[in-house]
């Protein structure tokens, strides 16, 4: 009764959002969240990018540090609050998609719901743990309990997918997907629970030194180069007419990720 | 309800002589049940002899008549005023020719063009089976048909096409995907090899990206976004690659 | 003359198909089945083939199965003739029936999706007229696909010409038949969206423009039935046969006259009246609410007479119940949804728990263009146009003498296209070459005429009046009087036509000038049909006549109707054909001049 309650206020909140609403009405509220997940993908390209190009300087520690303080300041760590909206909420949406698409659940109206109430969760969670600002955690545990389970996450993608007909870059982009579906969020987690987990470049370099944590950032950098990458190739893949100015794009894309490829991996080897 | 309304219609006019495109409105005094295309009629008869729009069927079974009410693409041959009042919640509506196809004039676009896509993924059986017997049809259980019986329902309106979230450039769009599925499906053809190599080309089913539009606004209520994402899945016994 | 009309284009084809529906197809299949080189050119007023009427039509099709213990090809030969009110012809009778089957499989196995019993093989239901042994109990023989069968043959017949490379050329019409010494070599074209008229020279030409139900106010009709294959015979000084024969669906939704399946009787809807009394049982007390359709649709329009119907408040027309509220939901969501969901969409009413509101609607026109058994059109003696065929609703063979069984129809495109199909790849072996003299033609001037005409009539008010006139005068009720002032009337009607300004000059996608031209059709082909009811004196198959109201032998024959022009309508004969009575084979004598009770 009140869970009815509360859907129908919300939902009749959300039906007056100004432009959402007129495409809620004409297209559906899955349209919107199409929109959203494609938007928030493209955030997180985008940031991933910034994100890169700032840990590179961790080659000369010093200048991390300088630069890096930067980030420290209130704004900004606002914003990194932030940013687990798109995060999380790309990342549910997308396993929310993946079994939609691949497992056959298509009356995920519940999931749907849970999509977004894990993502207001996360975030809440986050920000309380940022402010919170001091717990201390086996970094190494804790990175073996996510990547256990996102592992085998993906395994039951690549399974599913395995013999199915279709293309197969689209299939390692949902596997990709499912690799990342923890990992990101729990990294973004991760790089808010203590002061100085990622501000210090020696704290960081440390981290990284351990070569389990080296193959899981790796691994997370390739993920998400490919996934990001197949992602932008496919939306210009919805408007783009020309056959040559789309080649010349995906190329164009392709060479982007793997230059923020060599980057990322040339920092993960030197230290 | 209301047993009459006042109902004004903004509509998106084109004239192909001077290319020239406006918005002309028309108010109209209108009872409960009539429909869109009584209301076109109406302006017709009454106000406007010039203002061209399309319809065969009238009554949601050929899908001729779809034009875009207030964003959404529906059948004018369906929306009756009460519905649509209450739907949309207002009596003001603008009233849109489908943008799948070029216009041609008034809310009359190219049907012809628009089939092009439909037309690629071939509507048809390509290699049919070789029925049991010559004097035989073949035997076909119902449980299998249930599989893509929906999809045949279809009745090439276009307003998911125009609804989906992948621009209209590419994709073949969400119709065009059923009209390919069905023979997938359909145990008398095949020739599947072909028809998967549509399927998941470029402008296949890899330009959905689940947003379901297409299911929300077709007026057949079927479930196009479950037949792309079967496609998707991808578990398809396929004869030529076995 | 308008100087902005000229032909942009000259075609040359083999065969020219007008009218892009489930018989026009067919047809084009066949012939491309057999010799696919042959180029086909398929014209389609609507805005694509899959458009046509014939995807609207549900029921299904009826064919008896050689596999059945129990229906007979005699059987369903019987009802047919019965059923035509012993006004069919006996040959084309034979001729269809007897492939009916075949052309199911022919459908099958190029993809149509039949409904299917549980053991995969094609579902039967029954329909109004079809019976076993004679009449004894109803037959199990119209194969369907859902209640969508017509859509199911539209779309493989449109998907087999598809597949063989024919041309279809969407939104245009074929404004008038060309002729080059007695033989027709083609037709002359008018692109709508282009706004030009091009020439098409073709060696064998098929009329399948399908019905006329828009001469009626409330009609299952489609938009674009508008009687233009006639109308353009009529034009070309070719006979029309049986136009007074018009069935009227009896139970069409107010309204718009939407047409509710007949499967809504099939299935168990009871028709009631204003006192909630099952009706039927007067009427036709074995068959109840299965009897043929003119007898149903008549019996709707006596209630009504008798005031025992309901006046609808919204559409001010008096009707009657259908009662659907018995049937189990399972019916509801398996046998019938589409047409259950009409009332809902249409008139927002659930047919579960409410009474539905429906009424006699125009629906088929049993006559058409005189063609032989063949589909080869003739002319008023009989003689065969060479290179001009017809068939489907816009001809009569005729297949359904005064009145059309449910399902009879489809059957009637899938056989018959088949049929011409194979008359065309004869006819176009002998033929010499191809046409290219040039010929005479007449649309140019009255395209001019009505882009320059002057007078403020409208012309969608017209057309108004002349449905309330016909539906009036000349529906499900005929009488000497009402069809002697309808008449006078329509005359009056066609002057005012020719007195209407158009409000659009352009020649692109006019939509106005389309309707000017098909009113000039729909009073044409209304002229045909009130003259040739006011000329039939008695009452037959779906022709009744309150002052003639039995069935008179005098009137053993088709009607032949020639129009020298709009005011000059003659009226001429044509034998029924009885070889199957003639024959003397088994059963012959149920193929006489017999009673039709149900
Ligand atoms: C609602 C409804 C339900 C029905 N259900 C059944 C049923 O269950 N069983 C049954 O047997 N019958 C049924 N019928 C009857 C049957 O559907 C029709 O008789 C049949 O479809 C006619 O087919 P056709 O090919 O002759 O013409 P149509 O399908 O009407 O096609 C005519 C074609 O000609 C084109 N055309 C028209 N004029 C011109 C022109 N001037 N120039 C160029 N092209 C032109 C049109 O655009 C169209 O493409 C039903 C009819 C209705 C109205
Ligand atoms: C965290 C786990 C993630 C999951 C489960 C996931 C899942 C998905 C899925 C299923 C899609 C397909 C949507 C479609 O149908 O097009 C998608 C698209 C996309 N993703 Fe992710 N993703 C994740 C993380 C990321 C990350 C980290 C990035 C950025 C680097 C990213 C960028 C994109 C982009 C750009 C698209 C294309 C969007 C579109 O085509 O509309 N995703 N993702
Ligand atoms: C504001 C929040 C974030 C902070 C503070 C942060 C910080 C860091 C730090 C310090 C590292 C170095 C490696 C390590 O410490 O393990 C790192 C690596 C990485 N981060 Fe983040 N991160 C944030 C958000 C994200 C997000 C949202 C993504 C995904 C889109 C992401 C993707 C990665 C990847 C792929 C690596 C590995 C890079 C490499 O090995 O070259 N990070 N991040
Ligand atoms: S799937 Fe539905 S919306 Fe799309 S064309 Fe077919 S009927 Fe129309
Ligand atoms: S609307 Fe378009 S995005 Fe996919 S689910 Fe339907 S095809
Ligand atoms: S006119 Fe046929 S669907 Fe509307």
């Amino acid at each position: 009764m009140v869970k009815k309650r509360l859907e129908r206020f919300i939902s009749h909140r959300l039906d007056q959002v100004p432009i959402a609403s007129v495409y809620v009405k004409s297209r559906g509220w899955y349209f919107v969240i199409a929109w959203a997940h494609r938007l928030c993908g493209i955030l997180m390209v985008l940031f991933a990018s910034v994100h890169i190009y700032t840990l590179s300087f961790l080659s000369t520690p010093a200048l991390y540090d300088a630069k890096i303080k930067f980030f420290g300041l209130a704004p900004f760590a606002f914003l990194s609050w932030m940013l687990a909206i798109p995060v999380i909420f790309h990342a549910l949406n997308g396993g929310r998609l993946i079994l939609y698409e691949m497992f056959g659940s298509r009356n995920d109206n519940s999931m749907t719901r849970w999509v977004f109430s894990l993502s207001i969760a996360f975030v809440f969670l986050q920000g309380l743990l940022m402010m919170l600002w001091s717990r201390s955690v086996s970094m190494l545990f804790f990175w073996l309990v996510a990547a256990t389970i996102n592992s085998s996450l993906a395994c039951i993608v690549i399974s599913k997918s395995w013999k199915a007909t279709g293309s197969i870059f689209w299939k390692f982009h949902r596997i990709t997907g499912s690799f990342l579906l923890i990992m990101v969020p729990a990294h973004l987690m991760l790089m808010h629970l203590q002061p100085g987990i990622s501000q210090e470049a020696a704290m960081v370099i440390a981290r990284i030194q351990n070569p389990f944590i080296k193959w899981i950032d790796l691994g997370m950098l390739f993920a998400m180069l490919y996934h990001g990458g197949y992602g932008l190739i496919s939306i210009t893949g919805d408007y783009i007419e020309s056959k040559v100015l789309q080649n010349g794009l995906a190329a164009l894309i392709f060479l982007t990720m793997a230059a923020f490829g060599w980057i990322g991996t040339r920092l993960a080897i030197m230290i | 309800m209301a047993s009459h309304y006042h109902i004004t219609l903004k509509i998106r006019r084109y004239d192909p002589e001077n290319r020239r495109s406006w918005i002309q409105n028309y108010h109209l005094e209108a009872g409960r049940i009539l429909r869109f295309v009584d209301l076109f009629r109406k302006i017709n008869n009454e106000q406007d002899p010039t203002f061209s729009w399309n319809s065969s069927c009238e009554h949601g079974q050929c899908g001729t008549c779809s034009v875009k009410i207030n964003g959404k693409p529906l059948l004018a041959c369906e929306l009756l005023v009460e519905n649509a009042v209450q739907y949309f919640n207002t009596p003001v509506f603008n009233v849109e020719p489908l943008e799948v196809a070029p216009v041609v004039r008034d809310l009359v676009f190219d049907l012809t063009k628009a089939y092009k896509r439909i037309d690629q993924v071939k509507p048809y059986v390509i290699s049919p089976a070789n029925p049991p017997s010559d004097q035989d049809e073949y035997s076909i259980s119902p449980n299998e048909m249930k599989q893509y019986i929906n999809a045949t329902r279809c009745i090439n309106c276009f307003c998911c096409s125009s609804a989906c979230i992948s621009s209209h450039r590419n994709f073949l769009g969400p119709n065009a995907m059923l009209a390919s599925m069905i023979r997938v499906l359909d145990p008398r053809e095949k020739e599947k090899a072909q028809r998967l190599k549509i399927l998941y080309g470029h402008r296949g089913v890899y330009r959905c990206h689940s947003s379901r539009a297409c299911s929300f606004v077709c007026p057949k209520e079927i479930d196009v976004a479950h037949f792309v994402a079967l496609a998707k899945a991808g578990r398809f016994n396929d004869p030529n690659n076995e | 003359m308008n100087n902005r009309l000229r032909i942009t284009a000259t075609l040359h084809c083999d065969l020219l198909i007008i009218g892009s529906g489930g018989a026009g197809l067919r047809c084009a299949a066949n012939v491309l089945d057999k010799r696919p080189e042959t180029r086909v050119i398929a014209l389609t007023k609507n805005a694509h083939p899959q458009k046509s009427h014939t995807s609207t039509a549900q029921g299904g099709l009826a064919a008896v199965d050689p596999g059945d213990p129990e229906d007979k090809t005699i059987y369903h030969m019987f009802d047919t003739w019965k059923g035509s009110d012993c006004t069919a012809d006996q040959d084309v009778i034979k001729k269809i029936c007897d492939s009916s089957w075949e052309q199911i499989l022919w459908l099958e196995n190029r993809g149509m999706h039949f409904s299917r019993n549980p053991k995969g093989k094609l579902s039967k239901r029954t329909f109004g007229g079809h019976t076993l042994n004679f009449g004894e109990t109803s037959a199990y023989r119209a194969v369907f696909e859902a209640d969508r069968t017509g859509k199911g043959m539209m779309d493989t017949c449109w998907g087999e010409s598809l597949k063989r490379n024919i041309s279809f050329l969407n939104q245009s019409i074929g404004t008038e038949l060309l002729f080059k010494a007695g033989r027709c070599v083609g037709c002359l074209v008018f692109k709508l969206k282009e706004g030009e008229f091009i020439r098409i020279f073709s060696g064998a030409t098929v009329l399948a423009t399908g019905g006329s139900g828009q001469v009626f106010k409330i009609t299952t009709n489609c938009r674009q039935n508008t009687g233009d294959g006639p109308a353009v015979a009529l034009q070309a000084g070719l006979p029309m046969m049986d136009p007074e024969a018009i069935q009227f669906h009896p139970t069409g939704m107010i309204g718009p006259g939407i047409l509710a399946s007949e499967t809504l009787r099939s299935v168990g809807g009871i028709l009631r009246n204003k006192d909630m009394e099952p009706f039927m049982a007067h009427y036709a007390p074995r068959m109840k609410e299965l009897a043929p359709r003119d007898l149903v649709a008549r019996a709707i329009a006596s209630e009504i007479r008798k005031k025992r119907g309901i006046l609808s408040s919204d559409h001010k027309v008096e009707h009657v119940w259908i009662d659907l509220r018995h049937l189990p939901d399972a019916v509801h969501e398996q046998q019938i949804p589409e047409v259950s969901g009409f009332f809902k969409k249409f008139l927002n009413l659930d047919p579960k728990s409410e009474l539905c509101p429906v009424h006699p609607s125009s629906h088929y026109q049993m006559g058409g263009i005189s063609t032989n058994a063949f589909g080869e059109a003739q002319d008023h003696l009989q003689r065969r146009v060479p290179g001009l065929f017809a068939i489907g609703e816009c001809a009569a063979a005729s297949l359904h003498g005064f009145n059309r069984l449910g399902t009879n129809s489809l059957l009637e495109l899938i056989t018959m296209g088949k049929f011409v199909g194979n008359k065309v790849l004869a006819y176009l072996d002998h033929l010499s070459k191809e046409p290219t003299a040039t010929v005479d033609f007449i649309s140019f001037d009255r395209f001019s005429q009505y882009l320059e005409a002057r007078g403020k009539n409208k012309i969608g008010q017209i057309r108004i009046d002349m449905q309330e006139l016909m539906t009036e005068n000349v529906g499900v009720f005929r009488t000497e009087e009402g069809l002697s002032k309808t008449i006078d009337a329509l005359r009056e009607l066609k002057d005012r036509a020719d007195q209407t300004a158009l409000g659009c000059k352009s020649l692109r996608m006019n939509q106005e000038l389309l309707q000017r031209w098909e009113l000039d059709n729909l009073l044409t082909v209304s002229m045909a049909i009130s003259q040739a009811a006011l000329n039939r004196r008695e009452s037959r198959g779906a022709h009744f006549r309150d002052d003639f109201p039995e069935r008179d032998d005098a009137f053993n024959h088709h009607t032949i109707v020639i129009m020298g022009s709009f005011n000059k309508v003659e009226i001429k004969k044509r034998e029924i054909d009885m070889s199957i009575f003639k024959a003397k084979d088994q059963h012959f004598e149920k193929f006489d001049f017999i009673e039709r009770a149900y």
